[in-house]
């Protein structure tokens, strides 16, 4: 996702003007080219979060199209009132782009890993949120996010992530689509964990159950047409999401759930409420938290056959 | 001080260093090698730190506050015996027991830091509550040279310089590397070294790799007759002891394979 993303940045900066980099100190053999390039544009704002942010507002308030760029914690959590105040208050053109969704970065630990970011910035009035499940949607939102003038968050993985996108799938702010179609039941997910659902989908359909897969590349605004037709169309409904229960894609979708009064059975697979303390690379740590395509297929299965059951 | 002792203590440990990195796979090996001196002054000669007394009330206490060095102080705490040795090699591994960055849970370990900018002002509050409790202990901290770009370091020095803490004493590893730059490119380091002076501080600038130094510079601070806080500035070498490892900002992410394994520990035999 990390090389997606910045040959697209690269691409779009070609064009437009106005697209300013700030990187927090971060950036080795991922920036190189674009500094290069575009060496104007592009500031190594130093381990200083709080001003780069407040920088990145007074640009956006000259005009400028600004990307701002660290591990996730450091561009959300560490400057969270600058976010709000400075950039979603005035409601300025500034794309905060994390690297490091869940818990990417698994053995560097607690300070890297990226769990509840998506309920800080989901909760910033005037924010997009915007949490691409692979590559082909980064590239895709990149480009769409310079449409737009208005503050946003971009999700990112990190790196090497497969496409599971078809080549032609549109990809539009506010919108959610099918990965897969399937019968009965519909998983849902947000950001790289696709990786395990897709898997988990291969193993159930060996036993014949079909699940359909849907990415969610902008929880917010949640594309609420789309989701109201899904919970019609499936009873079982299992959402997953590398990141704390609280805040996340989950909260968003039983909000709107509980609001249409559906009667879909729901489960919510996703990390609970706790500090992560395993130490391992990121696959490792999916297991432990029961976020690997194994944990994933036994759930499904099981409610399967519990329904089937009855 | 027996040097001969110290300098093959800091041999060992940069070995140690090495070779977990390498067999973890893992980041920040130069950011390690350049505070090994200042830790192994501390931890075997400065203060009295050992499997009997770490946990005592009225211990002094290390915050590193540059948390991804956390290695170098696990290599201290196995060699110490206060950690399983066995636990060294476990580093960042599947269901090992040390993480990346520097973690409480390790036995030993203060506080987890691991986000830049953490550390001082924890370590400004333990010195502070040593003090209204009138105790003895003295706090050490050790920040980055990169790190002090962060507000929150500039907040903390305006309050130490502003309440007497003569019990806490602050390093910075100026080895003049960070993340993505030279640190001059960011904050030119005579520029960090006039705001530091500025802070009316007791202020000493030492060569970082120089246990004499390191010494010389501790017989002042207890000689000095004011109360206040001091910072030591020591000019590192980003990836000391190994010569391809120094000055290099890939070092800061690069781990050695096999080959480049083998010809740093021969360079500290
Ligand atoms: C708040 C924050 N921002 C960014 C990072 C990512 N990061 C880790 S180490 C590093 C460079 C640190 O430079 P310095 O303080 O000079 O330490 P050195 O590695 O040179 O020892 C950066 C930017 C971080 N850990 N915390
Ligand atoms: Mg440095």
């Amino acid at each position: 996702m990390r090389n997606t993303f910045i040959k697209e940045l690269e691409k779009q900066a070609e064009t437009n003007e106005d697209i300013v980099v700030l990187v927090g100190d971060l950036g080795f053999s991922v920036f190189d080219n674009f500094r290069k390039k575009f060496p104007d544009r592009f500031f190594n704002m130093g381990i200083a979060e709080q001003n780069m942010m407040s920088v990145a507002a007074g640009l956006a308030l000259n005009g400028k199209k600004v990307f701002v760029y660290s591990i996730i914690p450091f561009v959300t959590a560490r400057c969270i009132e600058q976010i709000k105040n400075d950039i979603c208050y005035p409601n300025l053109n500034v794309v905060i782009v994390g690297v490091g969704s869940g818990v990417s970065y698994g053995s560097a630990g607690f300070s890297h890993h990226a769990i509840e970011d998506i309920a800080l910035m989901k909760s910033l009035s005037n924010m997009t949120v915007l949490t691409p499940s692979d590559p082909y949607e980064v590239r895709k939102l990149v480009s769409e996010c310079c449409k737009y003038v208005t503050p946003t968050y971009l999700r990112l993985g990190k790196n090497n992530e497969t496409t599971f996108n078809d080549e032609n799938q549109e990809i539009i702010i506010g919108k959610s689509h099918y990965i897969k179609e399937g019968k009965d039941i519909a998983i849902i997910i947000n950001g790289n964990i696709i990786e395990e659902a897709m898997i988990a989908r291969k193993l159930l359909e060996s036993e014949q159950i079909n699940p359909a897969i849907i990415s969610v590349p902008t929880l917010k605004p949640l594309d609420k047409l789309f989701f109201n037709d899904i919970f019609k169309k499936y009873k079982f409904i299992f959402i997953i999401e590398e990141h704390n229960k609280t805040g996340g894609l989950g909260d968003s979708l039983f909000a709107l759930n509980k609001e249409n009064k559906y009667e879909n059975s729901i489960e919510h697979i996703a990390i609970n409420d706790s500090f992560i303390k395993t130490v391992g690379d990121n696959k490792y740590i999916r297991k432990s938290l029961g976020l690997d395509a194994n944990s994933i297929f036994n759930k499904i299965k099981k409610k399967f056959e519990e329904h089937d059951e009855n | 001080m027996d040097l001969e002792i110290l300098e093959n203590k800091a041999r060992k440990l940069r070995r140690d260093i090495l070779k977990v990195v390498a067999s973890a796979k893992s980041s920040h090996v130069g950011s390690m090698l350049s505070i090994i001196e200042i830790l192994t002054y501390l931890f075997y000669e400065k203060m009295e730190f050992n499997r009997s007394n770490y946990k005592n009330k009225d211990r002094d206490k290390f915050i590193l506050s540059k948390g991804h060095a956390s290695l170098a102080l696990y290599s201290i705490l196995a060699d110490k015996d206060i950690i399983d040795k066995s636990q060294l090699e476990t580093y960042c591994k599947n269901g090992g027991k040390l993480i990346g960055h520097l973690d409480h849970s390790v036995e030993g370990v203060e506080i987890s830091t691991g986000s830049l900018g953490h550390g001082l002002p924890i370590a400004t509050g333990i010195a502070l509550a040593n003090k209204l409790d009138k105790l003895n202990n003295k706090t050490y901290c050790l920040i980055g040279d990169g790190e002090c770009n962060e507000g929150s370091i500039w907040e903390s020095f305006i309050f130490i310089a502003n309440n007497d803490l003569k019990n806490l004493v602050v390093f910075i590893d100026a080895n003049k590397l960070q993340g993505y730059d030279f640190c001059d490119k960011i904050l030119p380091e005579n520029r960090l070294i006039n705001l530091l002076k500025s802070l009316d501080l007791n202020f000493y600038e030492i060569d970082g790799h120089n246990f004499s130094d390191l010494q010389k510079t501790f017989e002042k601070i207890s000689s000095s007759d004011n109360n206040k806080a001091s910072i030591i500035l020591a000019h590192t070498t980003k990836g000391k002891g190994v010569s391809f490892m120094e000055n290099k900002l890939e070092w800061h992410y690069k781990s050695p394979n096999v080959e480049e394994l083998k010809n740093a520990l021969e360079e500290l035999r």
